[in-house]
């Protein structure tokens, strides 16, 4: 029998949907782009998202809602086995991504404790004395990853744990409900730190750098491929999370003003976020009597585990304990950021099984927790940070481009045949019409922008090769590329797997017998 | 800090939140439709 689904309520949607886009890496993320380009990024930026990152988020939300069935469930209808290995081929990617970001998140649960503490005036405490990071670490082979870090490990598993317990209670009682605690509270403590971080010493000079303008850059085509990036990868696209949620929405909703929604939304979470980062740069230089924000910059992981602290540091020296409390509720907004993000990377690969392979969600949920977190072992040993790249620069970037490429053009073709149904479907609900323009930019204009940036991550991706073989080579074709592959495989054949495994063992049983 | 710095900074802003608002409130409006059309059906 077919397992019904239940309604989640619209703000419960536009929550979870939030709680998906808004995480760890548009965090980083957006602060990183404005550091390299200054406030010449926006403009790129939003005419990117504007022109593809949106266009591919409201048709996932469209068909979730329109057919009230989860990716896995509707491509394997209409696209048969083809379909189900292209729809798989996004819970496997997600799932993949969640191994490492929950280490990540792991991070920002340190950071909690720490913040308690009186290692916080430390400012480097974390990454040199927990992590035991240098920088420009050479990681060759796995004999040089270093020791198991036990507290990263431990702090994983919490993560693991926590979540488990979320997702136990589905979509609808255990999504829903955390994403209506986090994300209010995410939106509330950012804009409370980014008026705060305005006011301090320096902070003018952060901001000075952060919103530079100079039209000069626009003829760098990096720009606007890194533009490109980030709209796309920061709307949680192409992950099949946006299909599970919408498929639990109330029927007949304006999934393209949702789409809008979201999307700003995310961007002001991201604008704000840049705007914190940079107000606590300022600051720092200003405290070392440094000129160059570049000095203090770090790209990555390393600009909130590694600068953001030293901030802490500054303010407890001005008002004792302000610093420890700031601390405090800036790692808790992380790890909510996170958490929510993780949820829906997760609940990708467990709705899947629960839905098309017809699991329990206790047996789905367990099967993916397990396997998630036997993988994420490997990035918690000391000198593990360094491996991140080379699996993201796949499950992070090149299979979600390669998914949204699919989903555009399509195997089928999907896009083509699906776009007139998607378009009276939205035009019957939404009050922003899909003109004939529409069309060119979805089926023609956003492909086009996708291919380019999957050529530019492959060829990012073989320069990667030749200076570390073992990150990009070693870890990211065999878990990136060979992991994903294999999964992706033995789901989508799991019924003709299963049968073959029967005859073999009744054979056997009618050799024995014989 | 710069004039030029502010005014970008400003606008910035002004764009996200402005839009984040307006699509909020044209999703209301939507809703609110949907409520009336709901009311005369039944």
């Amino acid at each position: 029998m077919k397992k019904q689904r239940l309604k989640i309520s619209k703000l419960g949607f536009l929550l979870s949907v939030m709680g998906s886009t808004v995480g760890l890496g548009g965090i980083w993320g957006f602060p990183t782009q404005m550091y390299n380009y200054h406030g010449t990024f926006l403009i790129p930026f939003l005419i990117c998202m504007i022109i593809c990152a949106i266009p591919v988020l409201y048709i996932e939300m469209i068909i979730g809602n329109k057919y009230r069935k989860n990716h896995i469930e509707f491509f394997s209808e209409i696209g048969g086995k083809k379909g189900a290995f292209f729809s798989w081929l996004h819970s496997t990617t997600v799932i993949l991504l969640s191994t490492y970001y929950s280490v990540l998140v792991s991070w920002t649960l340190i950071n909690i404790i720490i913040s308690f503490t009186s290692h916080l005036n430390n400012g480097s405490y974390f990454y040199h004395d927990i992590l035991q990071q240098v920088d420009n670490q050479d990681v060759n082979s796995i004999s040089t990853l270093g020791n198991l870090n036990w507290m990263v490990l431990l702090a994983t598993i919490g993560v693991w744990i926590i979540l488990g317990i979320i997702l136990l209670g589905g979509v609808e009682k255990g999504i829903e409900k955390a994403n209506k605690i986090f994300i209010p509270f995410l939106f509330f403590m950012i804009v409370i730190l980014a008026i705060y971080t305005s006011t301090l010493a320096g902070a003018k000079f952060g901001l000075n750098v952060m919103f530079d303008l100079n039209a000069k850059h626009l003829l760098n085509p990096s720009l606007w491929k890194d533009a490109f990036g980030q709209s796309f990868f920061m709307l949680s696209t192409c992950t099949g999370t946006i299909y599970i949620y919408a498929a639990h929405a109330p029927e007949k909703q304006d999934n393209t003003n949702q789409a809008f929604v979201v999307a700003f939304g995310t961007s002001l979470i991201g604008l704000l976020t840049a705007i914190i980062v940079f107000n606590a740069m300022g600051a720092i230089a200003q405290d070392q009597g440094i000129t160059d924000i570049g000095d203090i910059f770090k790209a990555g992981p390393a600009l909130i585990f590694q600068v953001i602290p030293q901030l802490f540091g500054i303010i407890n020296t001005q008002v004792p304990i302000l610093g420890n409390i700031l601390a405090i509720l800036f790692f808790v907004t992380l790890f909510f950021a996170g958490m929510s993000s993780l949820i829906g990377q997760v609940e990708s690969m467990v709705n899947g099984l629960e839905y098309e392979i017809h699991l329990k969600r206790k047996h789905a949920l367990g099967l993916s927790l397990l396997g998630a977190m036997a993988i994420s072992v490997l990035f918690t040993f000391n000198n593990s940070p360094a491996l991140f790249n080379g699996l993201a620069i796949w499950v992070a970037q090149l299979w979600l481009l390669i998914i949204g490429f699919i989903l555009l053009i399509g195997i089928g073709p999907y896009g083509w045949k699906l776009y007139d149904t998607l378009k009276l479907y939205n035009n019957e609900n939404s009050w922003m019409k899909w003109k004939q323009g529409y069309k060119i930019i979805i089926l023609i204009i956003a492909p086009i922008l996708i291919l380019i940036n999957i050529g530019a991550g492959i060829y990012d991706f073989i320069g990667n090769i030749i200076n570390a073989t073992f990150i990009y080579g070693t870890v990211g074709l065999s878990l990136g590329v060979g992991l994903v592959l294999i999964l992706t495989f033995i789901l989508t054949y799991h019924k003709n797997i299963n049968n073959s495994f029967k005859k073999l063992f009744k054979q056997k049983t009618k050799n024995e017998r014989g | 800090m710069n004039t030029g710095a502010i005014i970008l900074m400003v606008i910035s802003l002004l764009i996200m939140i402005g839009f984040f608002i307006f699509f909020i409130i044209m999703d209301l409006k939507n809703h609110k439709k949907e409520k009336k059309k709901k009311i005369k059906t039944k």
